[in-house]
């Protein structure tokens, strides 16, 4: 008798769970929903009440329309430019500071370790102004080197992530390496590199989305049409005047689902690496 | 000349972290000192610094704006914050629980983290529209009119709030790993002691991983004291025809502090102002960043303790 | 080999870095390989208004063989300001008026009075407003290729169905018309909206400019506490209480997000009133708009029948920044597009009335649908202007914050208007 109320108990709450996380799941995925389904809706059916998830009609044509409306593949050339290199500039860097960091024992790996996270805490806005005149005067503004160039002086968020990994690296290896004869620089590709894959698996993927969905800087940085990026291919939507929300949405759509492929592809690197990350602060 | 051992050491840690040195200067003390420099200067981004001693700090304490968008600010470091992350601990406990397509709850809790913000905030703004956003027809289902979220400034910063806990995955994440490496023993003896869930989750759970919270709670401010591109993208949508709209939204309610600081370089012109807002926001960022430190120090101390 | 490939790696990235780098950084050509001077110019039009830029550009390269005119499509303010500062500035760009008023104010623009003077250019086939919209302290800046001003368009059958067959000529009766045709559906929401709350931006002008306000004096003041101002706002705040702000406030957020779509709440007859420019008609013509409609003057007051008509006066220009590479060839384009082949492209492509009198009476201009309402209310000639202030757009700012606090029911007018007038107090 108190055991089947105990199972019935049981049951609810797990019924209740279940409820639970279907409601979650659905919250969570909604607004994809939104877009996929507006953009394949003609904007009078956007804007029909009441409002159906679903298209009445489906249509295609808003996604050729939103691709020609905006030099779409050029922009995405452009972004995908900037992001491979975004990317290679912080794998080549980050682990190579970071380890300068925690496996050679210098004065200044002290200073900088600490001065890292103290940089992470300058906001962006507060360097803008003096940046934005540097490149202006040396004229790279209208150029990807504003948005490149700091990819390849290391990032600190990237550095302190790296750095806490090689720190639980054992010396022992690194030391044997020493004693056989190798030199710093190749202890450091021989030895120390190879076992950093899982922690720049990471960093790389910080670093994609970090590239690819940039805003500010190429909205501050660029001002020739022909070098957009896709995020502001995106904006051009939202006029002064009017939004096309179909379009838009198609457009959107494009936009998001090369980072959707590449998460579906790295989903456990992915997951991993970035569950890892903030562990030891 | 042969080098000592420390030598070498110094001269291979310095050439591995040039980079980073390189970078430190030229993009991070340069420009504080130079930024420090310009909210001493009128200019207009064009035309050279002319020096005007303390004019912009003037401007800046006597702007009502300043204070209102430091505000708004605060706002979202100290109520989306948090809020950000108890819904990724909540999210986070329950992909750590064993259950069937556990796999596929915990992409579709995470996937909105990897979508470029200019791409969500636009769709946000069309789930918040009154008439046909999914919000406010939602809402209605259970018998309630939802506001008009982004027109009306007692909502506008509450709908940040909800558009930020949609973004919260990447904490999430690293919540659930570490609630993984709470032992289970933990659990175990708790239970056999007859706690209920709830205290197991407030005397095992939460000390077991408060470093990572705490962590966590860091990036969060950091972030929100970023908080830029979504807010710059609902005003622009907002302007409608020829600037109907406040720069900083409905009553300047969504006016964060970098947006103002680049309304005032590049809509105003006025770069000194500008720069002494900058440097405003640098001490404030510095105090809070002290008052961090001491706090993680504080945590991480009693952790080890335990 | 793991190394090398590091190294490979860095070496390419160096140099897809370094080789768009060098390239970008130079300074554009000057010359075409036939000899032609090159002629840089902004235009902020996107979509199938750039295409009439475009349209007037090939033209203007057809016309003659000294200069190639590049045009391209910036729509970001902020863009112009990045160019001029990086040494990167067109030869010659398009804004509106306030704009060139903004980057005169900071130096940034060349007198186009030189050339003027020079050249014994007529100036007098221009409309007096749209010349005094461009002169800066006694020069010319900039050339108008448009101008436009905002009237009063009606729902008749809306208007009727309230029971008037009449437009109104002043404030206080288009207040009694609004009222009786606002209409409230089973929920409480807003179906039709009478009084024209919606867009925003003529809130704060015509509905207040018909009243005798404005939001400066002639010296660029700020005026906020202009007794037509608070009147004006007065009235808003009557409607508002009658029907409840947040249902306006719903309403006014969706007619933002499908403005000037098909679903439009003016195209799509759920508004009676609309306050708005010369290119609506033809909106709703390529929409296919079943609204019946008339064009009439914007109200004046019972104590003031001479505001009717009272608009904002804006002018569309090009101006030449002052580190143009080519002001010769920009000035010779600038003739070309404001001129009559060219304005005239550029109006009848875009919705814009002629800044030119001269295209007044052009056939074309006078069949576009609406023009000749329009054309009528710029010849009443008392467009309010854009004043010469520095912190304008700041100043534009912090009024329209002002108004939300009115619109939400959260301050008096006057008291938001009085704090508003502290808050300007270094606006000039």
């Amino acid at each position: 008798m108190g055991n089947d109320s105990y199972e019935i108990r049981k049951l609810i709450g797990k019924a209740l769970f279940f409820i639970l996380v279907a409601v979650l799941c659905l919250v969570y995925v909604s607004p994809f929903l939104v877009m996929f389904f507006t953009s394949f809706k003609t904007n009078s059916d956007a804007f029909t009440i009441p409002v159906k998830l679903f298209p009445r009609e489906w249509v295609w044509e808003n996604y050729p329309a939103a691709m020609s409306a905006i030099p779409y593949f050029k922009y995405m050339g452009n972004t995908i430019y900037i992001t491979l290199l975004s990317v290679i500039g912080q794998l080549i860097v980050t682990p190579m500071v970071a380890y300068s960091l925690s496996k050679i024992d210098w004065k200044g790996s002290k200073i900088i370790s600490g001065l890292l996270m103290a940089t992470m805490m300058i906001p962006i806005t507060v360097t803008m102004v003096p940046l934005y005149r540097i490149y202006s005067k040396l004229g790279l503004t209208n150029t990807y080197v504003p948005l490149i160039l700091p990819t390849f002086l290391g990032k600190a968020f990237y550095i302190i992530l790296t750095r806490q990994f090689f720190m639980g690296l054992p010396n022992s290896l690194i030391e044997a390496a020493k004693i056989d004869g190798a030199n710093e620089f190749q202890r450091y590709t021989k030895v120390a590199l190879p076992l950093t894959k899982p922690i720049l698996t990471t960093v790389g993927i910080y670093a994609f989305l970090d590239a690819w969905s940039d805003y500010l800087m190429p909205m501050i940085f660029i001002s020739k049409p022909e070098k957009y990026t896709l995020s502001l291919g995106l904006q051009q939507f939202m006029s002064e005047y009017s939004v096309d929300w179909a379009r838009l949405m198609a457009a959107a759509m494009v936009f998001v689902v090369p980072v959707i492929i590449c998460f579906a592809i790295f989903q456990k690197n992915f997951v991993r690496g970035i569950a890892t990350s903030g562990l030891k602060a | 000349m042969k080098l000592s051992q420390k030598q070498r050491d110094f001269r291979n840690g310095l050439l591995f972290a040039l980079p980073w040195i390189i970078g430190f200067l030229a993009l991070s003390v340069y420009p504080l000192i130079a930024s420090l420099y310009y909210s001493f200067t009128e200019f207009n981004a064009v035309t050279t610094p002319k020096w005007v001693g303390f004019e912009n700090f003037q401007d800046v304490f006597h702007d009502p704006l300043v204070w209102k968008s430091l505000r708004n600010t605060l706002f979202m470091v100290f109520i989306s914050t948090p809020v950000n992350l108890f819904v990724a601990l909540l999210l986070a406990t329950i992909v750590t629980r064993n259950f069937k397509l556990k796999a596929a709850v915990r992409t579709a809790f995470f996937l909105p983290s990897v979508i470029p913000m200019v791409a969500a905030t636009m769709v946000w703004i069309w789930m918040f529209d009154p008439t046909y956003g999914y919000i406010n027809n939602v809402l209605s289902l259970f018998g309630v009119q939802g506001p008009a979220w982004l027109m009306d400034a007692r909502f506008t910063k509450w709908a940040l709030v909800l558009m930020g806990t949609w973004n919260v995955g990447t904490t999430m994440l690293v919540c659930m790993a570490s609630l993984q490496e709470v032992p289970t023993s933990y659990y175990e003896s708790a239970e056999i002691d007859g706690a209920g869930a709830v205290r197991k989750f407030f005397s095992i759970t939460i000390p077991c991983i408060a470093h990572v919270l705490v962590y966590q709670a860091i990036l969060g401010i950091i972030n929100a004291f970023q908080y830029f591109q979504q807010v710059y993208i609902i005003v622009t949508a907002n302007s409608g025809v020829k600037g109907g709209s406040a720069a900083g939204g409905p009553e300047n309610s969504i006016l964060m502090y970098p947006l103002y600081i680049f309304h005032n370089a590049f809509t105003y012109l006025k770069m000194g102002k500008a720069s002494a807002m900058a440097w405003l926001l640098f001490i404030v960022v510095a105090i809070l960043a002290v008052v961090m430190v001491k706090v993680t120090a504080k945590v991480t101390d009693s952790a080890g303790r335990e | 080999m793991r190394n090398k490939l590091i190294g490979l790696v860095a070496v390419v990235a160096m140099l897809l870095i370094a080789v768009p780098a060098a390239f970008a950084g130079g300074s554009q050509e000057a010359t075409t390989s036939d000899g032609r001077q090159i002629v840089t110019f902004w235009y902020n039009n996107t979509g199938d208004e750039a295409l009439v830029y475009e349209q007037v550009i090939a033209d203007y390269n057809a016309s003659q063989d000294k200069y190639t005119v590049q045009g391209l499509s910036v729509t970001d303010a902020q863009k112009l300001i990045v160019a001029m500062s990086s040494n990167e500035a067109p030869d010659v760009f398009k804004d509106s008026n306030s704009r060139v008023i903004q980057l005169q104010k900071n130096g940034l623009l060349q007198s186009v009075q030189e050339y003027i003077d020079a050249e014994g250019f007529d100036t007098s086939v221009y409309s007096e407003q749209s010349l005094a919209a461009n002169t800066i302290d006694g020069d010319l800046y900039a050339l108008p290729i448009d101008a436009y001003t905002i009237q009063m368009f009606y729902n008749k059958d809306l208007l009727e169905a309230a029971g008037y067959t009449e437009p109104p000529k002043t404030m206080e009766e288009m207040y009694e018309m609004a009222v009786a045709a606002t209409k409230l559906d089973a929920n409480g929401s807003i179906e039709v909206l009478g009084y024209p709350l919606f867009p925003y931006a003529s809130a704060r002008q015509e509905l207040i400019y018909g009243f005798g306000g404005t939001w400066w004096d002639e010296n660029g003041k700020p005026t906020p506490e202009d007794p037509g101002i608070l009147e004006s706002l007065n009235m808003n705040v009557r409607y508002r209480n009658e029907f409840g702000g947040s249902s306006l406030d719903s309403f006014i957020a969706t007619a933002n997000t499908n403005r000037y779509t098909e679903q439009d709440m003016f195209f799509t007859g759920h508004q009676l009133f609309r306050l708005d420019g010369s290119w609506l008609p033809t909106m709703m013509e390529n929409f296919g708009s079943t609204v019946n409609y008339g064009i009439t003057f914007v109200p004046g007051t019972e104590a003031h029948p001479e505001n009717r008509g009272r608009a904002r006066f804006e002018t569309d220009s090009v101006a030449i920044p002052v580190m143009a590479q080519n002001k010769e060839g920009a000035w010779d384009f600038i003739k070309y597009i404001a001129g009559y082949d060219g304005a005239k492209t550029i109006d009848l492509g875009t919705g814009n009335l002629p800044a030119l009198t001269t295209l007044y009476d052009d056939p074309d201009v006078q069949n576009k649908a609406g023009f000749a309402e329009f054309i009528e209310a710029l010849q009443i000639g008392n467009g309010v202007q854009y004043p010469h202030m520095n912190d304008f757009d700041e100043y534009i700012s912090m009024v329209n914050a002002s108004l939300d606090t009115v619109y939400a029911l959260r301050a008096t007018p006057e008291q938001a208007m009085a704090d508003l007038a502290k808050q300007a107090v270094n606006i000039d």
